[in-house]
């Protein structure tokens, strides 16, 4: 016989009709639907921001946001030079908030593309040649889907950190996947929006031209035409069984959050992991260096020791250089993370979630390890934390 | 199980996680079930059954105590 939970006056802090817990009747009776909750419309313009209020239905699991436009490079185009915020972080920081809980991802582009990759096994970038710090050919690590547009023109296309050789406008097209629920299958993570009490508000922060483009010939101009964006939900519906409400586990929040630690030195730089505490457990952490506003590749060039820890001294991961951990995760996720974005990745989640999360009640001090060799110019890393934590439930 | 806990190993901390016994859709909704579940469900009629010999024995005790009350309160006067 089944058991279940019932009755929680409270579901993540909204007040709520009774319901009852039971996640084996709720995946046999909810419906998944998506729709739009916001159409494709103009943005606001390069450097600002939109706020998208999200319907108030169901249960959101996850968002799926498109961005397109065009480039239109004029002049005489001379120096002109993609930035490594292209083409990914044109959405500088998705931020979303639900149920009184700000910044539940707080997030750039292409974190949250890292994140998909990682956490879905079934996509892949390989065999798609991109251009990547002005070298040619690359065909893997570029984290590009088969649907992606960088930037198409006549003659020539955009890449990171690569020259702009023609002066003539280029499309794009960026989608990408923000996961709402930590896992796709239970909705464990998932925001509870049946209610008029709740609040779901995601804004779009767009970079400006200088974190685009990192160059722009002198006699050179550049205009966003027909920039637009949409955002589909992916909400399942609460179904009523035998007269009663049913949802599944909401007894958590997922969060995706990213900072931004400057002052990177040579030798290891220790970086405390802010906001952790009892009550939360850490799923995954991702981490960029940058030196000159580059990332750098994961690899024993660029790396010494790389590793976590907490407490005192206690380190239960450890690589001497970075080609090891560049490897392991590689062997992890089915894609080649460092080596053009740097992109670095200790994940507790994928193998065995029970096993591994890190539960920040018993490691105080809980930090990443980011060994550099050499002294990197103006160096600062990007860590972001892939967590669970409670939801307010109950009386 | 696809709950935080059986998944995550997150503690749960809600009042509302009482666990309680239900009927999956589709069951047949006149079945008891068994073992003692099936004794306190209220549809079933020896349940009432119970019920009835329970509140019998039970108000024949109240009614014993009350008239042997008094003949150990004098017994007690008597020894002292």
């Amino acid at each position: 016989m089944a058991t279940q939970a019932q009755s929680a006056p409270l579901i993540q802090g909204v007040q709520s009709p009774d319901v009852i817990v039971n996640p084996q009747l709720f995946y046999a009776a909810t419906r998944r639907q998506r729709y739009a909750m916001r159409s494709l419309t103009s943005w606001s313009g390069i450097g600002s921001s939109d706020s998208v209020q999200l319907r108030q239905n169901g249960i959101v699991a996850g968002l799926e946001v498109r961005v397109k436009g065009t480039l239109t490079f004029g002049g005489t185009i001379g120096t002109t030079t993609m930035g490594y915020n292209w083409p990914f972080n044109v959405a500088k920081m998705f931020r979303l908030s639900a149920n009184g809980q700000s910044n539940l991802i707080s997030a750039n582009g292409l974190m949250i593309r890292a994140a998909e990759f990682v956490d879905n096994p079934k996509i892949q970038d390989q065999g798609r040649s991109v251009s990547f710090g002005g070298t040619t050919g690359y065909t893997d690590g570029s984290l590009k889907l088969a649907n992606d547009n960088w930037g198409t023109g006549a003659t020539d296309n955009l890449f990171p950190g690569t020259n702009v050789t023609t002066a003539e406008a280029k499309t794009f097209d960026i989608t990408y996947f923000i996961p709402v629920a930590a896992h796709q299958v239970s909705l464990i993570g998932s925001v509870y929006a049946q209610s008029s009490a709740t609040n779901l508000n995601l804004e779009i922060q767009w970079a400006t031209q200088a974190e685009i483009v990192s160059a722009l010939g002198a006699s050179a101009t550049l205009a966003y035409t027909s920039v637009q964006y949409s955002v589909t939900g992916i909400v399942y519906t609460i179904p009523n069984v035998n007269g009663n409400y049913v949802i599944p586990d909401l007894s958590q929040f997922h969060q995706v959050a990213q900072f931004r630690q400057s002052g990177l030195g040579q030798g290891t730089n220790q970086i405390l992991l802010p906001g952790t505490g009892v009550g939360r457990n850490l799923l995954r952490c991702y981490w960029q260096a940058f030196s000159s506003s580059a990332p750098l590749a994961i690899n024993d060039t660029n790396y010494a020791t790389v590793g976590w820890g907490y407490g005192g001294n206690q380190i239960p991961e450890q690589y001497d250089t970075g080609q090891p951990l560049s490897a392991m995760n590689e062997r992890l996720t089915g894609v080649h993370l460092g080596k053009l974005w740097g992109i670095g990745l200790w994940d507790w989640a994928s193998e065995n979630a029970l096993r591994d999360v890190v539960d920040e009640s018993t490691t105080a001090d809980l930090r990443i390890l980011v060994g550099l060799v050499s002294a990197p110019t103006s160096g600062y890393a990007e860590v972001c934390q892939e967590t669970l934590f409670a939801a307010p439930v109950g009386a | 199980m696809w709950d935080a806990q059986s998944m995550y190993g997150v503690t749960p901390q809600v009042s509302s996680q009482v666990l309680q016994p239900t009927t999956l859709p589709g069951t047949d909704g006149g079945d008891f079930g068994s073992g003692w579940r099936a004794l306190v469900n209220p549809d079933n009629p020896l349940f009432w059954a119970g019920v009835l010999i329970l509140a019998t024995v039970g108000a024949a005790g109240v009614a014993g105590s009350a008239r042997l009350g008094p003949a150990r309160i004098a017994a007690g006067v008597g020894k002292s």
